[in-house]
């Protein structure tokens, strides 16, 4: 196809795309338990952002499992502001991401001189230590118990027109987390896709290299990794006021705690590291299915492992290449048909 | 005033010292050789000159000012680049990639801040983009541009490393082993690129060689390093008749030609 | 709060030191030899402590008798896991971290299934305890701290004088060099894991005999199991067993003062600036 073939069929397929995102919940009407759906919906959309933020550190070749930690640092302070001190919502998750982003500018330039693993580590024991301080604060954050601010949800306010991001139907809570996450992915990919993206391939691919023609690696580590945590510490401010209650109990299926960073990896690996959209399709692929498979849940983590597994050893470029591997297969099953039922080989 | 002067460049590694008491200028325009048996310390005053290594004393002054102790992507800014010995390049990328990659210090992006389009974005890339294929013109890979790097023979993919360095626009230019595992042609024609380097750019080279023939060929001044100590510093023809290089050598049949 | 307190406080933080020592030492092997962090390593030390519930509680086996048995079948899981999981990637960065994490989900979401809900408790290793000037020590807290060094005396003399150990501190500690030398780094791989593995089901043996056991105990081990391994030393055997005594204590002595809490975070703080600050540890290398 010839480029502006190429072109215009993209900017088809991301209309259509767009047009079904927006139109989703009013599909999902009729059902009797849309609200839920949507409930899903909004999730699907704030672990995307999450994922896409934990990718964008990986495009400089380092992984970072405190997704988890720094989404509860948005959250915890998003909510706080709002429900201690009184700010509107919507200053408050801005606000809860720029603390997020600081904590990230902190602890970056140490992190990023500890090598390989161990910065993963670093990642994750952090991730761990808030999530053990905000239990331990607790005449700040409510402790063990978490808290809860159900009288405060986002309101917007347009000439006479007032909308109230309320859980009862979701439906406009599911809007604002679609053009939120839709503007921090739109900053992510023309990032991507500038210079600056460039220098992170060249990091990724030979960091010496990169060094040695005037690549300065740690500010460009440090710059990326503070604009991830920004965007992850959005994802814990919309988490914060959907849910309107926080907790730093650490079982699996509290969103602070480290699985959720796990959970990330796996998006992330499993849509395709390679590709932009790789977090959206691992994010809605899984997060969907685990719906489907409810009656199931309780094996839930052992069918994760278990793919996560299954695609680091047959495909490793993750579901966004599949069309990649459609040769190789092929040709492997040929292969093995050419084989005799005997068992011995054709010439 | 020499254009990099490098005086009793010194570096220990816990109980060995790699390289002791390096005195020795590289003169604008000049081709400087640097040889030595196997483990004479070679790379590492590489490493020292281009701050990959924080010497443990001595000074490096690059056009007057002094770069001691600088980090590697300030000593590109300041206009001395390397080809790193084998072929280290960006894998994945295209040829042209490469070379873009190369230009970073050209691009306006300063540490933070990047394009979001627009015109005068894409005039610059543009600009960029001719640029760099000027220079695979001259190694000789303007018709191989999309291709993928890690996809090229040896002995172009060493071209692609050439003319990444090249896109930094250095002053002085650092080759690691430039010609080794290369065929007799393969090493007429990258000597015969760098001679014209040198000819039509004015470049300052430094080249580290185990091949005689080509360092004896190319290079105006030797170096000669045994244990990390200067043991000679003259032309070529010196060099041969040295005897204390010869001493170092003796025995070193893979070296010799 | 008395003297007699922090004295207790010490004891008891050093017994705990025991099994995490023998988590940490199984850790610090594998991080040497094979150049990986076995991200399911907690899994395997719950899957022994697991073991001997299943084979002691369950079977009706002699105690003792089950750490045995369990060591030895979790070390053939390590061997399983080696050959299987981790050799074929040949230790891709991406692959071996997904592939363990992936590993630590499906063991403990194993467990959880196959074992019944509620708490579950080993035996006690000894019952009562000790007296010694007014400070009273499980008896079971001796046994798990005095298996521990015994083990590790094992290990090391296993290390320094038989012709496999030799090989394998000779891999972690130049890995090019023993393959020059002709050690095949697959059986060292296969050996690091077995005993790596079968080290940490002791471990979790002892560590599910004073506490309660329960699928997730893994993660937490494995979080003290990186702390001794990063405070003592990576790749160092006197590093792991230092580390972990000062970590039993320490978590002790915080938790008395602090709160629970604190002894879990300062810990924690402190293997981040170890790894900043000073990355080889108290006794590690290079």
């Amino acid at each position: 196809m010839s480029r502006s073939g190429r072109t215009w069929s993209k900017a088809l397929s991301g209309t259509v795309f767009l047009a079904v995102v927006l139109a989703l919940p009013w599909i999902l009407r009729p059902l009797k338990s849309s609200a839920y759906w949507t409930h899903i919906l909004i999730l699907i959309a704030i672990m995307i952002l999450a994922t896409s933020s934990m990718r964008a550190i990986f495009r400089t070749g380092e992984l970072s499992l405190g997704t988890a930690g720094f989404m509860l640092l948005g959250g915890y302070c998003s909510a706080l502001l709002s429900a201690k001190v009184g700010i509107s919502p919507w200053l408050a998750m801005l606000l809860g991401a720029i603390f997020t982003a600081a904590i990230a500018a902190l602890v970056a330039y140490p992190f990023f001189r500890v090598k390989g693993v161990y910065f993963v580590i670093c990642t994750l024991l952090l991730g761990f230590i808030f999530l053990y301080l905000a239990g331990y604060l607790d005449k700040l954050t409510g402790g063990w118990q978490g808290f809860q601010f159900y009288h405060i949800s986002p309101v917007l306010k347009i000439g006479s027109l007032t909308i109230a991001f309320t859980t009862k139907t979701n439906i406009e809570y599911y809007y604002l987390a679609v053009v939120v996450v839709g503007i921090c992915l739109f900053i992510l990919h023309r990032m991507e896709h500038s210079r600056v993206g460039l220098v992170w391939k060249s990091i990724r691919e030979a960091d010496q290299l990169a060094q040695s023609v005037g690549v300065n690696l740690m500010a460009h580590k440090i710059f990326i990794f503070v604009v991830a945590c920004f965007f992850t510490g959005v994802a814990g401010g919309l988490y914060a006021f959907h849910v309107h209650a926080l907790s730093p109990t650490s079982t699996p299926a509290n969103v602070f705690h480290f699985f959720t960073s796990v959970y990330c990896l796996l998006y992330m690996v499993i849509g395709g590291v390679e590709s932009f959209y790789g977090p959206l399709i691992g994010a809605t692929l899984f997060m969907l299915l685990r719906e489907w498979a409810r009656p199931l849940s309780e094996y839930w983590p052992l069918v994760m492992g278990g793919i996560l597994i299954l695609v680091v050893f047959f495909m490793p470029k993750g579901l966004a290449a599949f069309r990649e591997y459609i040769p190789e297969w092929s040709s492997k099953l040929r292969r093995l048909l050419r084989q005799r039922p005997t068992g011995t080989t054709q010439p | 005033m020499a254009l990099l002067e490098v005086r009793s460049l010194t570096k220990r590694f816990g109980g060995l010292t790699a390289v002791s008491e390096l005195t020795f200028d590289v003169n604008e325009g000049e081709i400087l050789g640097i040889i030595g048996p196997n483990g004479a310390g070679k790379s590492t005053v590489f490493n020292l000159i281009c701050g990959t290594l924080k010497p443990t004393s001595g000074t490096l002054t690059f056009r007057g000012e002094n770069i001691t102790g600088l980090p590697p992507h300030k000593i590109a800014a300041r206009g001395i680049a390397r080809v790193f010995q084998g072929n280290v390049l960006f894998p994945e990328s295209t040829v042209i990639t490469n070379v873009l990659i190369g230009m970073h210090l050209h691009t306006g992006l300063r540490t933070f801040g990047f394009l979001f389009g627009g015109h005068h974005a894409r005039r610059r890339e543009k600009a960029l983009r001719e640029r760099a294929m000027e220079i695979l013109e001259l190694v000789g890979l303007a018709d191989q541009a999309d291709e993928v790097a890690s996809s090229l023979p040896h002995g172009n993919q060493r071209h692609i490393c050439l003319a990444i360095a090249l896109a930094t626009e250095p002053r002085l230019l650092l080759l690691d082993e430039p010609v080794t595992g290369m065929n007799a042609e393969e090493v007429a024609a990258m000597l015969e690129t760098l001679r014209k380097l040198r000819r039509e750019q004015g470049m300052t080279l430094v080249v580290v060689e185990h091949n005689m023939q080509a360092v004896m060929g190319l290079c105006d001044r030797i170096v000669t390093i045994s244990y990390g100590k200067k043991i000679c510093e003259g032309t070529p023809e010196q060099t041969c008749s040295d005897p204390a290089v010869i001493a170092a050598y003796l025995g070193a049949e893979d070296d010799v030609a | 709060m008395s003297g007699q307190d922090v004295v207790q406080a010490i004891l008891n933080g050093l017994c705990m030191g025991g099994t995490y020592i023998l988590v940490g030492l199984g850790l610090t092997l594998i991080l040497g030899v094979m150049n990986i962090l076995q991200f399911a390593h907690g899994e395997i030390y719950m899957l022994g402590a697991f073991t001997v519930y299943f084979l002691c509680v369950l079977k009706g086996l002699n105690l003792y008798l089950a750490v045995f048995v369990s060591m030895i079948t979790t070390g053939v899981v390590g061997l399983i896991i080696e050959r299987v999981l981790l050799r074929p990637l040949k230790g891709a960065f991406l692959s071996y971290v997904c592939a363990t994490t992936g590993l630590s989900l499906i063991l403990q979401t194993l467990v959880l299934l196959a074992f019944t809900k509620g708490t579950k408790q080993l035996p006690s290793l000894w019952k009562g305890s000790f007296e010694l000037g007014g400070v009273y020590i499980s008896r079971e807290r001796v046994i798990a701290i005095t298996m521990a060094l015994l083990l590790t005396l094992a290990l090391v003399i296993f290390l320094r004088r038989t012709k496999y150990g030799l090989a394998m501190t000779a891999s972690a500690q130049n890995r090019e060099g023993a393959l020059m030398q002709g050690i095949n780094p697959y059986v060292m791989s296969a050996m690091v894991m077995a005993i790596g593995s079968g080290l940490a089901a002791v471990g979790g043996a002892l560590g599910g005999s004073i506490f309660n056991l329960d699928p997730y105990m893994g993660g937490l081990a494995f979080m003290k199991g990186i702390t001794l391994i990063v405070i003592g030393g990576l790749g160092s055997i006197l590093g792991a067993v230092v580390g972990g005594l000062i970590l039993g204590i320490a978590e002790s002595l915080l938790a008395l003062f602090f709160g629970s809490q604190m002894g879990i975070i300062i810990p924690l703080v402190l293997v981040i600036a170890f790894l900043i600050f000073r990355p080889r540890g108290l006794f590690g290398h290079e």
